[in-house]
């Protein structure tokens, strides 16, 4: 499991790959916090995470978004997920995730929808 | 060994209602368009056939309540609005039984009303002879009074001094080896407002764990690796499914409920053989628990690595055998 951060205009942008299982999910929960804690600072407290390099995911993993997405919200913070594959998809439909999230197909629509302004500076890679 | 379910419900009791038992019939009507049965046979044939699981039968709406058969004496874990219907039958095969006492097993979650809601309604509680051993992590204080304050006036007509039965509470310790009934029998204390407890129990090589009224929050490696060797290479693990993750980590959470895929991910884990999904949330019908269990079969499929989990939803009255 691996996290690279990019900040485009107002959004942080998380691009997490790999793996996200008991395994790794507490060093999942543990890379994420340094990013979310900007909001707690409140500079930025806009938040898409990049799951397209996400290719097996459990609850361990849901668990962990999910607490990261209250500690944001608790600062009045936004967080979206984006680039879902088939089957990480699947699994937040089953979890009902995709009903208290916001999820996006790419990363460019949840962009558009969170900041148009960083959409626009947005150069995909 | 084989477990016998008499009560299935989380929560409350509830019924199919005549709004639901119509939209059955008239499902299975536009199914079977227009066809002509020649004979009882060709519609029993059709209704096992033809017709999906929620249409052709149901899930029940009685509350927790499940027998561990094996032993001599008679086992239960819970005493659910399921338990009238396991009182009724005892009664339709030896009738008051007044020549043949017997002695019963009782083993308590804990005392939330829907899992001790079914005893006034036990008719070898009243009957002379019997005996009742009520089980459970909690002192024997708490479980005592759970059970005289629901038989008490005013909320029940019998006082509990009136049973016949020669009843008794027994304080178990979690980690720890019992012999119950020729089961080996062990306690794990389960997250539930008041602490509920989760049960082991193997005979002849065979394992059965009954853990319900839990919230698996999985939050820390140990705890979770408690959970998982207490659940290890079982045969069948009974697990509160009640909720969806998503509902179970926002407004439900504390609730003291799990969720059907967190206990795929635990019985993976533990590579449990069958899971058996229990404590279903009263608010939903027939359908949808048919497609939770299709959802959570899929859910096994995308995360299961080598390890090949069954995976079935409790119902009233459903047998299976280990
Ligand atoms: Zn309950
Ligand atoms: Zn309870």
């Amino acid at each position: 499991m691996e996290i690279t951060c990019q900040q485009v205009s107002d959004v942080t942008l998380i691009k997490v790959q790999g793996r996200i299982d008991h395994r790794t999910a507490t060093d999942f929960g543990n890379a994420l916090k340094p990013h979310l804690n900007q909001c707690k600072a409140g500079e930025y407290k806009k938040f898409i995470i990049d799951l397209g390099g996400v290719d097996f995911m459990t609850s361990a993993g849901l668990r962990v978004l999910m607490t990261a997405a209250k500690a944001c919200d608790k600062q009045k913070g936004e967080v979206a997920v984006a680039a879902l594959r088939p089957g990480i998809k699947e699994i937040f439909r089953i979890s009902r995730f995709d009903l208290v999230f916001r999820v996006f197909s790419t990363v460019k629509s949840a962009l558009e929808n969170l900041s148009p302004d960083a959409a626009a500076n947005y150069k995909e890679v | 060994m084989r477990i016998r379910f008499w009560g299935t419900r989380g929560s409350i009791p509830v019924a199919a209602d005549g709004h639901m038992i119509r939209e059955k019939i008239r499902t299975a009507l536009s199914l079977a368009e227009g066809r002509h049965f020649e004979n009882e046979n060709q519609i029993e044939l059709f209704i096992d056939e033809s017709l999906r699981f929620p249409i052709r039968f149901g899930y029940g709406g009685d509350s927790s309540c499940v027998q561990i058969e094996g032993g001599g004496e008679y086992m239960v874990c819970d005493m659910g609005s399921g338990l009238r219907r396991f009182g009724q039958k005892i009664m339709t095969d030896y009738g008051c039984g007044l020549d043949h006492p017997k002695v019963y097993h009782f083993f308590m979650s804990h005392v939330h009303w829907d899992h001790i809601m079914g005893f006034p309604f036990f008719p070898p509680a009243y009957i002379s002879g019997n005996t009742i051993r009520i089980y459970g992590g909690h002192s024997t204080d708490v479980l005592e009074d759970a059970f005289r304050r629901q038989q008490s006036s005013p909320c029940f007509p019998v006082d509990w001094n009136q049973l016949g039965a020669d009843i008794s509470f027994i304080h178990l310790e979690v980690d720890r080896w019992y012999e119950i009934n020729g089961f080996c029998v062990k306690l794990m204390r389960q997250s539930h407002h008041g602490s509920s407890f989760g049960y082991r129990f193997e005979k002849d090589g065979k394992t059965v764990v009954y853990s319900t009224d839990a919230e698996y929050k999985l939050q820390n490696e140990e705890e979770t690796a408690a959970v998982e060797d207490f659940f290890r290479n079982a045969d069948l693990v009974i697990f509160d499914a009640m909720y969806s993750l998503a509902d179970m980590s926002t407004i439900r959470e504390d609730w003291g409920h799990s969720s059907n895929i967190v206990g795929v991910d635990l019985c993976l884990r533990a590579k449990v053989k069958h899971y058996c999904m229990f404590h279903h949330e009263p608010a939903y019908n027939d359908e949808t628990l048919y497609t939770i269990l299709q959802e959570t079969k899929r859910y096994e499929k995308i995360v299961h690595e080598n390890h090949y989990l069954k995976i079935s939803t409790a119902y009233d009255n459903l047998i299976i055998d280990i």
